[in-house]
């Protein structure tokens, strides 16, 4: 059986924020680029959950907390933008929203 | 720097330029969406002229209501570890906690006044 | 418990209550915007007022320190840049007043959430620790965002608030992970505690803080829109509302310079050599980019918001020459960045001003012949035009000069020479307006000009006269306080931070 090390948890928690940031590059559905901001947060989480068990410290538990309540407001000004869009265009696909380019833009 | 850290980090740059090309890549040499209309139309097995449509027009209270769940969850997040502790904590914890409810309560009563809870 | 430390948070304290109280008056019916401004200016004067009368400490003191564990800090430095993030505060309310009534589509809570980005952007500058910071930081950023795309049915703007919130996540998560890494090398996340650990521990024993502290350099130079993340400002200055356009090319990048002074500054200076390459070449590239940038904009908003992005570069050169050798480059970005919100506050604040008291002038032929048709506006603008470029006896010029004379004494005399390329170029950009306003004739009717009403002008010509006061100096009145006041308080604020 694999023993759960330290390092399992770390790199465990990279791995997550880099499946979060992949995702939120590459993917063109409004609401998966979402779920990767959730996903790279919460990997952050569990890194600080972990950091604070092996320092034996209650820093990384308590910036664990403060960082679910900042991402529930960012999940509310996200999806209200969201909600916004989708009644002027109708469409979850980022590639049609593009008022804002210009011809020549570099 | 020494050799290791070169080679890591050169290993690093390649992967993070590799990686997003081969995405736009495969995105634009496979096959491409084609819209008809013919395929977008609800699927009821048998019937095969359909009635009305489907997508009607939502109401965003629904979405209203779920997120100011969300929100005030989290504020009850907040109260459990403070709960489980209040007694050591004293005055100054009731304090405390009180003040932060007071500062969402303040978020409520706006709510409330902008006529965000009314379900009619 | 100390009860008098409440002065040193007094300026939070009205911002906070400020931005609750708006937030419960704003949908009475009965309180139109304008008598919403007015509550808004009171809460920002009384916080100006009393940051005002902690400004002389020689050290940094921590307020309710066992209460806060160390997390607030409040010093000159400090003190300095609050009050230049609540100036801007009050000039975003005194001019985009008469726009936020012009447009009917904004309502009153606009001010309640420009409270909460003072608030969120004052906490930034107080912040002793890394985790305050990031919360400051979110505060400020999602305020920005929600003003940004206020207008729910314009899909422009709803577009650059989207295109600036999902960046600026990713720019804010990369934060987090660095404090987290930083946390992970050092066990602590104070800013004094880093500094004593990385004063105490050989180089090899560093390298988690040193990621950590290169990923919260990338997060800022997203925030400041550095060379390869300066594309979202470009979206998201053209796609908001002038007067929010305003706060935040001034004083949120000023605010984000406040907070990473103090952290490199504090923390990493004797590691900074470890950045100073790439620094370099970002500083390079930033000012080359964005004069390219600038230089092809047919719309007046967008020219503006790359204009900025050179200025970005001429701040970077001073960040990149601050090294222990002269401390006349740590003196320079604090008094360049008065210079910078001045002008770049008062170009922006004119845009806003003119689109509401006559109509929207979106491109440079909009605004052709312009000083036949309004002459006060247009000697305004010229003004500052001027202030941006550097021209001498404006206060940009001086900021630039010190900027300059920093990269030089410190080595870098390659950075000075590619920042006095890029003013020659910006000279180009900000010359074709002034040209064309004053030596065309307009296609407009020339009837009688309207007079100038309300407090909009009246804002807009102290800011002009202040940049021309600043830039003439001492030697008119004596005792009235004028550049050297600046500098010298420029340099008791940087000395201040390593004190207490």
């Amino acid at each position: 059986m694999i023993e759960a090390s330290f390092m399992s948890y770390i790199s465990l928690s990279i791995l997550l924020f880099s499946i979060g940031i992949i995702g939120l590059i590459s993917r063109k559905n409004i609401f998966i680029i979402y779920m990767s901001i959730e996903l790279m947060l919460n990997a952050i989480n569990l890194m600080l959950v972990t950091l604070s068990k092996y320092f034996s410290s209650m820093d990384g538990q308590i910036i664990a907390m403060m960082v679910m309540a900042i991402a529930a407001s960012e999940a509310a000004v996200f999806l209200s933008l969201i909600v916004a869009m989708f009644r002027l265009k109708h469409s979850l696909n980022i590639d049609d929203y593009n008022a804002l380019k210009q011809k020549g833009t570099l | 720097m020494s050799s290791q850290v070169f080679l890591a980090s050169s290993i690093i740059v390649v992967l993070v330029i590799a990686i997003p090309i081969l995405f736009l890549a495969t995105g634009k040499l496979g096959p491409k969406n084609k819209k008809q209309k013919e395929k977008n139309i609800s699927y009821e097995s048998g019937v095969t002229k359909s009635i009305g449509n489907s997508n009607n027009p939502f109401s965003v209270k629904f979405y209203l209501v779920a997120l100011l769940f969300v929100l005030f969850d989290v504020e009850i997040i907040f109260m459990f570890p403070w709960a489980v502790d209040v007694r050591e904590l004293g005055w100054f914890g009731i304090v405390e906690m009180f003040t932060f409810m007071a500062l969402l309560l303040a978020g409520l009563i706006y709510v409330y006044k902008a006529k965000a809870l009314t379900w009619q | 418990m100390k009860y008098d430390d409440i002065i040193y948070l007094l300026p939070l304290l009205s911002i906070g209550v400020g931005a609750i109280v708006l937030m419960l008056l704003s949908p009475i019916k009965k309180f139109s915007i304008d008598k919403l401004s007015w509550v808004a200016l009171f809460f920002l004067i009384v916080s100006f007022a009393t940051n005002a009368l902690n400004f002389g400490m020689v050290y940094s003191i921590a307020p309710y320190a066992h209460l806060f564990s160390y997390m607030l800090v409040s010093d000159t430095f400090s003190g300095y840049f609050n009050s230049i993030i609540i100036a801007g505060g009050i000039v975003t309310v005194l001019v985009g007043t008469h726009y936020f009534d012009k447009s009917n589509m904004l309502r009153g809570e606009v001010f309640s959430l420009l409270l909460f980005a003072v608030f969120g952007m004052l906490l930034l500058v107080q912040s002793n620790e890394l985790f305050t910071s990031f919360i400051a930081l979110e505060i400020a950023s999602i305020s920005l965002y929600v003003l940004i795309g206020f207008q729910k049915n314009n899909v422009r703007r709803i577009e650059g608030s989207f295109r600036y919130l999902i960046l600026g996540s990713m720019a804010s998560i990369m934060f987090l992970l660095g404090v987290t890494l930083i946390y992970a090398g050092t066990k602590s996340t104070n800013i004094l505690n880093i500094a004593s650990y990385l004063s105490s521990h050989k180089t090899e024993d560093m390298t988690l803080t040193i990621v950590g502290g290169t990923l919260i350099l990338i997060t800022f130079l997203f925030k400041i829109a550095a060379f390869p993340f300066q594309n979202w400002s470009m979206d998201a200055y053209e796609g908001a509302p002038l007067p929010i356009t305003a706060f935040m090319a001034s004083t949120f990048k000023v605010a984000i310079f406040g907070f990473i002074l103090r952290f490199v500054l504090v923390d990493f200076h004797e590691l900074k050599n470890i950045w100073s390459d790439i620094l370099f070449y970002v500083a390079i590239l930033t000012m080359i980019y964005g004069s390219f940038l600038a230089i092809f904009q047919t719309s007046l908003k967008r020219m503006l918001a790359a204009s900025s992005i050179v200025h970005t570069g001429y701040l970077l050169i001073a960040f990149v020459s601050i090294g222990s050798i002269g401390e006349s480059a740590a003196t320079s970005i604090i008094f360049y960045l008065i210079a910078y919100f001045l002008s770049s506050m008062g170009a922006f604040g004119m845009l806003s001003y003119i689109a509401s008291s006559d109509h929207l002038r979106v491109t440079y032929e909009d605004f052709r012949g312009f000083s036949h048709v309004r002459p006060y506006m247009a000697a305004m603008m010229s003004i500052f035009l001027l202030s941006l470029a550097g021209i001498p006896s404006t206060i940009g010029f001086i900021g630039k000069f010190y900027i300059f004379i920093g990269a030089i004494e410190s080595g870098y005399t390659i950075l000075a020479i590619v920042g006095i390329l890029a003013t020659f170029v910006s000279v180009y950009y900000y010359f074709k307006l002034i040209a064309l306003m004053y030596f065309y004739p307009s296609p407009e009717m020339k009837g009688k000009i309207p007079p100038l009403r309300g407090i909009p002008p009246l804002v807009i010509g102290i800011m002009a006269i202040l940049i021309i006061w600043g830039g003439i100096g001492n030697t008119l009145v004596s005792y009235f306080p004028g550049i050297d006041f600046l500098i010298d308080t420029a340099k008791f604020a940087y000395q201040s931070l390593f004190m207490g």
